[in-house]
């Protein structure tokens, strides 16, 4: 007697996930796109300047932010594999403190010590000798401290990613490499690499569709500010909507996302699935 | 080589000591400025000279009106919370086992859609659920937080059993089923037990999942006393007076259970990412 099928059960069980999927997401996703159709509130927003800017920052923002945090978090994971320094071994205990730390306390803290009269960052900058910088009031120092917090934040998860896989290599190749005489770097390539390419290609992939949603980060650190020029689109979407309340505007923004979002997780799937 | 190993050592040790000043010191100001009494704060010292528990008194005995509400704000994150945590393991229980163990038809189907929301950047999903929420007048309530924060977390909560669920030998069903046991005396005495530790580590994930959110309860919520903690504190940031040593204050109290559960649940929540990474 083996497995039966067990088609009743088996829905019976998946039920209660697809009753809630369809009711708050499926059915609230296809009336918005019918209350977005009946109107011109696409070409409305997309005649916004703003709109175009936002796109811009969130490029700049997902490019940078991902891959500074994925290249740091590859590095971290190295050194904690491999390092028997004391001072990185206790550095393994603190370097995921951000990760739990909750994101409206990070930023709190980051605001203060980027204020620009008595915040401890321009302190620091004119004990070393250095003119202090208007960093939340200028975009180029907002944005700088948008991609720093995201990094702050987040790297510690992908780095746990990285050290994980890492202990699945087997350490047997790595004693044969000092054998051979192999140097640090070759070891990289030729060992690690090969073997943590596809997770990085991975990670890179699903971070790229999540950051480009994060809305709590560059809501929270800039608001926008200053003068508006620091928006993302999820940001400006939720300004359309309950700033301005013109709610079918700032419904049509997140809808031009989703498709090529869609297709863009179809594309993670269908390349990533079947290694699973 | 020596000179080379000497010099590496040197390079590492820097750089990860500039890392950690990095990574420390935003968590480091929050705990040392919350600590200052209200004439200092305007005063940058890397140090707190005088360390007080004036603010932590404050925000405790709710002496200022921007944490008028703290304790009933506190509790609101907490209830939340632990809804979700409750709702996530109801939903995800089922799924994950049907998932796992049972063969019928759409399975692949249901398996892509857990996926694909799970990969889905929630926050573009705001607005329409803000309507339907308006539309079943249910603004303003916390079942609607929980709802939306149950389905962000399902598909992860959903996958993790289904993962863990591998170590657990399909031969205990099979033999079982022999038995004559029904396949619910297989889920309810069986599955379950075994999976606790994948419902520790849902459990954990959820909390801290729902600790953290901002987006959901800031767009549904709007009466002050039915505020999340999360979302008062949002609120600082637009205030014109500063007093800057009791949002650290309130800042430090709401991270202590983030990183106390996370030391007590470390286990678990890298044993989850570990199953995530090795597989892909």
């Amino acid at each position: 007697m083996s497995y039966r099928p067990a088609h009743f059960l088996g829905l019976i069980f998946s039920l209660p996930f697809l009753l809630i999927f369809t009711t708050f997401v499926v059915y609230p996703l296809l009336y918005s796109a019918l209350i977005v159709s009946s109107g011109d509130y696409l070409s409305r927003v997309m005649s916004d300047p703003l709109f175009w800017r936002s796109l811009t920052n969130t490029l700049i923002y997902v490019g940078l932010g991902v891959n500074i945090k994925m290249f740091l978090a590859l590095v971290l994971s190295g050194l904690l594999t491999f390092t028997r320094f004391k001072i990185v071994r206790a550095m393994s205990y603190l370097y995921l403190l951000p990760w739990a730390v909750p994101i409206i306390a990070g930023v709190l803290s980051y605001r203060w010590m980027l204020q620009k009269e008595w915040g401890i960052l321009n302190r620091f900058i004119s004990d070393i000798g250095l003119q202090p910088f208007n960093w939340l009031g200028s975009y180029e120092g907002a944005m700088a401290a948008l991609v720093s917090f995201h990094v702050w934040k987040w790297t510690p998860l992908w780095t746990l990613t990285f050290y994980a896989a890492r202990q699945g290599i087997d350490p047997s190749l790595y004693e044969v490499a000092k054998i051979d005489g192999a140097s640090r770097l070759k070891e990289f390539l030729y060992i690690t690499w090969p073997q943590l390419k596809y997770l990085y290609a991975f990670n890179t992939m699903l971070s790229t569709i999540w950051v480009t949603g994060e809305f709590d980060i560059p809501y929270l650190l800039t608001r926008g500010d200053p003068g508006e020029t620091t928006h993302m689109l999820s940001t400006l979407g939720f300004r359309y909507a309950f700033v301005l309340l013109r709610i079918r505007e700032g419904l049509s923004i997140y809808l031009l996302v989703i498709p090529v979002l869609l297709i863009f997780i179809m594309l993670l799937i269908r390349a990533f699935g079947g290694r699973r | 080589m020596m000179l080379r190993r000497a010099l590496f050592a040197v390079l590492i040790h820097v750089a990860c000591l500039l890392l950690l000043i990095w990574i420390i010191f935003p968590i480091y100001w929050m705990i040392v400025v919350s600590f200052k009494p209200s004439e200092e704060i305007f005063n940058p010292d890397y140090i707190v000279t005088n360390p007080s528990l004036e603010s932590y008194v404050t925000v405790l005995t709710q002496g200022y009106f921007r944490v008028m509400y703290f304790w009933r704000q506190l509790l609101n994150s907490i209830y939340i919370a632990a809804m979700t945590v409750v709702f996530t393991i109801l939903v995800s229980i089922f799924a994950g086992y049907a998932l796992s163990r049972l063969r019928f038809r759409g399975k692949t189907a249901i398996s892509t859609l857990t996926l694909g929301t799970y990969i889905f950047p929630y926050a573009f999903l705001s607005i329409p659920y803000f309507i339907l929420m308006t539309m079943l007048n249910m603004l303003n309530t916390h079942t609607s937080v929980i709802i939306a924060q149950t389905i962000f977390v399902s598909p992860y909560a959903i996958w993790l059993i289904w993962e863990y669920s591998r170590n657990i030998p399909p031969e205990i069903d099979e033999s079982a089923l022999i038995d004559g046991a029904g396949r619910a005396t297989i889920f309810f005495r069986m599955f379950i037990p075994l999976s606790l530790p994948a419902l520790a580590a849902i459990g954990a994930y959820a909390f801290l999942f729902s600790w953290n959110q901002y987006l959901y309860p800031f767009m549904l919520l709007s009466n002050e006393p039915d505020l999340t903690l999360p979302v008062a504190m949002g609120f600082f940031l637009v205030t014109d007076e500063a007093p800057w040593n009791l949002f650290m204050a309130t800042a430090t109290i709401y991270s202590l259970p983030p990183i106390l559960f996370y030391y007590l649940f470390k286990r678990y929540l890298i044993a989850g990412l570990a199953a995530a990474a090795v597989k892909r």
